[in-house]
């Protein structure tokens, strides 16, 4: 066959490949976003409790949408004025639900009416408490509110809620809204539509936040926001601006690299080819087999630019040697890009079976796209490029100065060095460290606290799980009787069978005691008393769980879980209490810390991920000992071993702390110095000349877009870059300097 | 208990009641104009409280004074003694914090604003139609927004040189009318404080 016709069918192969490739993300993709921007999608399933995971979810829904705005100046009104601005402002973008507060009108309608019929069984456990000590002294003070000119709506309920009892068992249900402290404030919470917190809509809020915040300076007062809303728009504006920022930069980088070193726009076009294949590839193959993956797996995705245009580099600068002839272009680099591919596929494989969902994505993104990357140098890069028009020696600067003894002594002594760094180097297992907080944000949630009061956020809560229903009513009002905090869990709506029937006993005891009587004296009401006497007489018909459903809650009220035939659960928010502070906590009440648990397997995991390192460059080392002799793989695996201690030992010296993120960026140093290695140890010594411009080449635009992400006010990828970025120099130095070549 | 509901529904909403400077309103100025101001009053009043399901009136007298500084403090004497005071968004029942549902912040402003002038505040949450002849006036204001209208139907009020009457319909039909007498400046003495 000649090579016009291989190389031909090569191309066609190429072209099948990427059809295939269509036909799969065709049928494949899927319907709902494909693009996830929430932290926990990157994080491993903890292995929590089905009841825990449950109250996870609600408990983090409960605000999930919604913002609270602050006003502050000198003047309420003036405060208000811009409030209702904002407000507007936030209703016509489309962001603001401008019904919120009818909809929550309507659900306490709701409510208020399913819970009417057992108004008799429901009290305050304030109320049952001076009913119980102090009833005529609590009529008086009920009947002293219906006189002053804040009894209007207390009196409209009085023929059916005598006592006021049910009305203020409604009353505190309800969630406690923010208490202005500082006068001249106004407050707000507007809740965000949910087709608005998409990714697509964020960006679009967090402008609106600063405008309004400008707004505000210009008519002299003071506007702050919180919410998850902002925190994740600020997420999402900043990722996206890095992800054009750091592939636009890594491919004008390379674009000019290419330009200058290699003179020909056709080596430019297929290298821009070979790196599009890859990132598109990887991309269809890892939507399609996940369906969905995060928004920072496309931005470390980013950076398979650079490692992708590895090959097409290797296969140009060889380009450039006097010998080289289109037919035989590909065999001279393709040895060296097939152990390449297959060591970094290995390793990035190897990610792919950690049970942490961040790290498979980037595993499978960066594996798939890397073959796709070979499979395009070799299919149709000898199908397509001609070579340069004119032959040119590579300089002799570009060939390498043969190992020596003192150069191992000096590297032994460089590493002496690093150990230190390395001893100081502590793990920093704190997912609140992967994300930034904007200064502006982070003012804004401290004049918040102080203006309203607030307790610190705290994501902690409390878990009760009992064997039934009722059992669990009970746990929980056990709880809250033990504990004098603001707690507040479904016993808010539903107290359990036998406190409902010490209610209706209590007021059965005041209507036989004659203090009733006298206080329907008082008002004018004695005509009630007969239908209400009969009201605590009839049958009892105990109000439950099962009572509401189907309901729609209010905001900040409920708290069920749900049962199953292992039992009950339902959780209590911590409103700013310490949990140390809680007293009588049984052992079927459980502090959840999700924070917490999230650290804990962040920890395990890192441990899991350098256990990885281990073993990937163990099995690569074993690879290329039965490939090519233990000799040159030592040789080789040297550089990714010493590149990577030397990063961590800088780390150490640095930063101190070190977390996954570090480690999973020495994973793609291994990746991307194991090409250098090898490439170093398996090109013929007249082309190494080649091989340096390659590695070089490679280099560079690495680091101008690895360093680009150290640059990242996202902690998560700024630490993620510099590692890599740090790898990559001691990886170039050592392939330099410290590589036993071949003199074949 | 609907009604229980619509009040509850006043948790969520901040009652839009401060006194600043709005468009003006001339039924507004012309009142403005035939008032009498002060800085602080006080006087007595007689509160009926028509109840839908009552045939008699449920009915209190008392004292009351207002300032700016101190803001409102309505004393009720008869039948059953007790102090509330509002003062900004702090509203007290005989020394306790309750949570003012909007009534007693919304009393405070409309008594604030006769007393001392600045009436165009309730052009902010109200619609504002009336009447004013040589020795009197009626005024009647209906609730801008839809759910202080799910509470309130409307607010009357009557007066001469000082507000006199004020009376509130509410949705059920029970009316509050509140009829203010003996209304004198605070003279030579510290405006009464916020016990």
């Amino acid at each position: 066959m000649s090579s016009d016709t291989s190389t031909r069918r090569g191309a066609w192969l190429w072209l099948f490949g990427v059809l295939c490739l269509l036909l799969v993300a065709g049928l494949r993709w899927p319907e709902d976003s494909w693009l996830a921007t929430d932290i926990r999608g990157l994080l491993p399933e903890a292995p929590s409790s089905v009841w825990e995971k449950a109250a996870s979810e609600m408990a983090s829904a409960r605000y999930e949408g919604q913002l609270l705005l602050v006003v502050r100046s000198d003047d309420r009104g003036q405060s208000q004025v811009f409030l209702d601005s904002a407000v507007s402002q936030l209703v016509a973008a489309g962001y603001a639900d401008p019904d919120f507060g009818q909809v929550q009108a309507d659900r306490w309608n709701v409510l208020s009416k399913k819970l009417d019929p057992y108004r008799i069984s429901l009290l305050t456990a304030a109320d049952r408490a001076r009913l119980q000590s102090a009833p005529e002294e609590y009529l008086r003070d009920f009947q002293r509110l219906l006189y002053s000119p804040l009894g209007g709506s207390w009196l409209n309920t009085l023929p059916t809620d005598l006592l006021g009892l049910y009305r203020k068992f409604l009353v505190f249900a309800a969630p406690t809204p923010p208490q202005v402290i500082e006068p001249g404030t106004a407050v707000e919470v507007v809740q965000i539509l949910p087709d608005k917190l998409g990714l697509d809509q964020l960006p679009a809020l967090y402008e609106l936040y600063l405008d309004l915040g400008l707004q505000a300076r210009s008519q002299g007062v003071i506007f702050h926001s919180l919410g998850a809303p902002l925190y994740t728009a600020y997420g999402v504006t900043t990722g996206r601006q890095e992800m054009y920022t750091i592939g636009l930069v890594s491919l004008l980088a390379l674009t000019l690299l290419l330009l200058w070193f290699l003179r020909s726009p056709q080596a430019l076009m297929l290298s821009l080819v070979c790196v599009a294949a890859g990132v598109a590839g990887g991309l269809v193959f890892a939507v399609s087999v996940l369906q969905q993956i995060h928004l920072l797996t496309l931005v470390f995705g980013a950076t398979l630019i650079g490692i992708a245009a590895d090959y097409a580099f290797h296969y140009f600068a060889h380009s450039l040697l006097p010998t080289w002839d289109r037919e035989q272009g590909l065999a001279s680099v393709l040895r060296g890009l097939t152990l390449s591919v297959l060591s970094s596929s290995l390793a990035f494989i190897a990610l792919a079976l950690l049970p942490f969902p961040g790290v498979r994505q980037i595993g499978i993104f960066m594996a798939s796209g890397l073959l796709c990357s070979y499979a395009t140098v070799c299919l149709l890069f000898p199908a397509l490029y001609r070579g340069v028009s004119s032959s040119r020696k590579l300089p002799d600067i570009l060939l390498p100065a043969q190992r020596t003894g003192r150069k191992f002594v000096f590297l032994v002594a460089v590493l002496a060095i690093a150990l230190p760094g390395i001893l100081l180097l502590h793990s920093r297992d704190d997912v609140r460290d992967f994300y930034a907080v904007p200064a502006q944000l982070a003012e804004d949630e401290k004049a918040i606290i102080e203006a309203l009061g607030l307790p610190a956020a705290d994501s902690r809560f409390l878990l009760l799980e009992a064997p039934d229903e009722d059992s669990l009513l009970r746990l929980e009002e056990k709880v809250l009787v033990a504990n004098e905090t603001p707690l507040r869990g479904i016993t808010s709506l539903v107290p359990s069978i036998e406190t409902q029937l010490e209610n209706i006993a209590l007021q059965q005891r005041l209507l036989t005691s004659g203090v009733l009587d006298s206080h329907l004296h008082a008002l004018g009401l004695d005509g009630f008393r007969e239908a209400y006497k009969e009201q605590l007489l009839s049958d009892f018909d105990p109000l439950t769980i099962a009572s509401l459903e189907g309901l729609t809650l209010p905001l900040g009220t409920g708290g069920f879980v749900g049962c199953d035939a292992t039992g009950c659960a339902s959780w209590m928010g911590l409103a700013g209490v310490k949990p140390e502070q809680l007293v009588a906590l049984e052992s079927s009440v459980t502090v959840v810390d999700q924070v917490g648990g999230i650290n804990r397997m962040l920890g395990r995991y890192r441990e899991g991920v350098a256990l990885m390192l281990v073993s990937g460059i163990l099995a690569v080392l074993i690879f290329l000992g039965v490939v090519l002799g233990w000799r040159r793989a030592l040789n080789i695996v040297l550089v990714p071993t010493v590149a990577s201690l030397l990063s961590l030992a800088v780390i150490g010296y640095t930063a101190g702390g070190y977390s996954i993120i570090n480690l999973l960026g020495l994973l793609l140093v291994i990746g991307v110095s194991l090409d250098y290695a090898i490439f170093r140890v398996l090109t013929p010594g007249p082309a190494q000349a080649a091989t340096s411009l390659a590695i070089s080449l490679s280099a560079m635009t690495s680091l101008l877009a690895f360093g680009m992400l150290a640059l990242s006010r996202t902690p998560v990828i700024s630490d993620f870059g510099q590692t890599i970025a740090l790898g990559l120099v001691f990886a170039l130095w050592l392939s330099w300097t410290q590589v036993e070549r071949s003199e074949a | 208990m609907k009604l229980t509901a619509r009040f509850l529904v006043l948790f969520f909403i901040v009652v839009t009641c401060a006194v600043g400077a709005s468009e003006e309103n001339p039924l507004l100025q012309k009142l403005a104009e035939r008032l009498e101001f002060h800085q602080s009053v006080e006087g007595d009043f007689r509160q009926e409280k028509y109840l839908y399901f009552m045939q008699r009136p449920m009915v209190s007298t008392g004292t009351f004074s207002m300032s700016r500084r101190n803001g409102l403090r309505w004393q009720v004497i008869e039948p059953v003694a007790s102090l509330m005071t509002v003062q900004g968004h702090a509203v007290m029942l005989d020394g306790s914090p309750v949570k003012d549902q909007g009534v007693g912040q919304l009393m405070a402003m409309i008594m604030l604003g006769f007393m001392d002038g600045d009436l165009l505040g309730l052009d902010r949450s109200f619609s504002v139609s009336g009447d004013i002849s040589a020795d009197h006036w009626q005024l009647s204001l209906i609730p801008d927004t839809l759910l202080l209208r799910s509470v309130l139907q409307r607010i009357e009020l009557r007066g001469d040189r000082y507000l006199r009457q004020i009376e509130v319909i509410e949705e059920s039909m029970t009316r509050t009318r509140i009829n203010f007498s003996d209304v004198r400046e605070i003279q030579a003495k510290e405006g009464v404080g916020v016990e």
